[in-house]
């Protein structure tokens, strides 16, 4: 019997200290394969849980949000913004080209959209080489660039998208990121980072943005030219108590359906760039 | 109605200074290598994560407080820069991670 206690005790006390430890999480991830890998993106569950996951949870209360979260959308007066309605959380640039291509790119914001943070650090633009779909900089290599911005919603479109329930938000994404052309690496980043960040709510409405329209509140330029596959979903969160809210425009359901389409244009520069976009709860009424 | 000027001049010239550029980087003397997570928060708020990877540049627009900016990476290093004031801009925020000892 007394083996049979300690043996018990030891599990509970490796179980105990594993919680507690930061650095076991990295060990558990790596012998926990994500669901999205098994199932080639289908379905797609939003339990996947990132490697760094609890790394700093206890630090803060909103760990498992993109950023300071009112009830359905980002708290706007804790960033430096111009009030345009909305806030796009990591939008990444993935660029692609011969290796060697060296390139600039600039963002042109319109008066109420303003770049909040960058990845590299945004110095009148950001200018690399490109390297084994890699970016190379002065400051060294970068998978992508990234960078959030404070966004007009007033030019962004809200007739087209799709209302999805919670478990089938991320299939849908992906599926949407799937027949638009990204590839498996951009969309596994967006998986990792998303599963994760989403807030929690009943259902969704999803309102995806393309270059058309994001070409009005932020428009990409770039030398060389480049070919660009912009996908940026506006996500307005909806849950039962929120019904009151519904007669304010941006909580209306899309009223057509928006169907994906892969940019057949070819070039030999490419940028590839997904993000989600959420309304700013302090000034989305004030629009 | 002149102070009444004043007093928008003076609202208006806080206003506009409210917003400041931080720019930074991550660095490691430690031969830690692997890309960073970097968390930037007021308190227990959390405002943004990046992947910036070792020795890789950062920027922020940030209003006036005082920020903590929290590295880490696979490799177990980490860094930590506390109640860091932000009321001016600034051009080269270094945040160091090292090798925690396990």
């Amino acid at each position: 019997m007394k083996p049979l206690f300690s043996t018990i005790i030891l599990i509970l006390s490796i179980k105990a200290y594993a919680q507690d430890c930061i650095h076991c999480m990295y060990y558990r991830n790596y012998i926990t394969p994500s669901p999205y890998q098994i199932t080639n993106f289908s379905p797609v569950a939003n339990y996947y849980l990132p490697w760094w996951y609890n790394y700093s949870m206890p630090h803060y209360s909103n760990y498992n949000y993109p950023g300071s979260w009112q009830n359905y959308g980002l708290n706007g007066n804790h960033y430096a913004h111009n009030h345009g309605g909305g806030m796009a959380g990591k939008p990444n640039l993935y660029i692609y080209g011969k290796n060697g291509t060296k390139f600039s790119i600039q963002l042109e914001f319109n008066e109420k959209s303003n770049l909040l943070a960058a990845v590299p650090a945004y110095e009148n633009g950001w200018t690399g080489t490109v390297m084994n779909n890699s970016i190379l900089s002065n400051s060294g290599s970068y998978e992508y660039i990234y960078y959030d911005y404070g966004v007009d919603i007033t030019g962004l479109q809200w007739k087209k998208g799709y209302c999805v329930e919670e478990k089938k938000l991320m299939d849908s994404l992906n599926k949407d990121l799937i027949s638009s052309g990204f590839n498996r690496k951009e969309i596994d980043d967006f998986n990792e980072y998303w599963s994760f960040k989403m807030p929690s709510a009943d259902n969704y409405c999803v309102f995806p943005q393309t270059d058309n329209e994001l070409k009005r509140v932020a428009k990409i330029i770039s030398t060389p030219k480049a070919t660009l596959n912009r996908l940026i979903f506006f996500i307005v969160p909806q849950n039962k108590e929120q019904d009151k809210m519904k007669h304010i425009k941006y909580f209306k359901k899309p009223e057509k359906k928006w169907s994906s389409q892969a940019n057949q244009e070819k070039s030999d520069f490419v940028i590839n760039e997904w993000g989600i976009a959420f309304l700013d709860e302090s000034h989305a009424f004030n629009q | 109605m002149k102070p009444f000027i004043f007093l928008l001049f003076i609202m208006a010239s806080s206003y506009g200074s409210s917003t400041f550029e931080v720019k930074g980087k991550v660095s490691s003397k430690d031969n830690c290598n692997k890309p960073t997570q970097l968390f930037v928060s007021l308190g227990k708020n959390l405002l943004y994560q990046l992947e910036v990877p070792v020795n890789g540049t950062f920027s922020l627009q940030l209003i006036k407080g005082d920020y903590t900016f929290r590295a880490s990476n696979k490799e177990a290093c980490e860094g930590l820069r506390s109640n860091f004031k932000v009321n001016k801009n600034i051009k080269n925020l270094i945040v160091e991670i090292k090798r925690e000892k396990v």
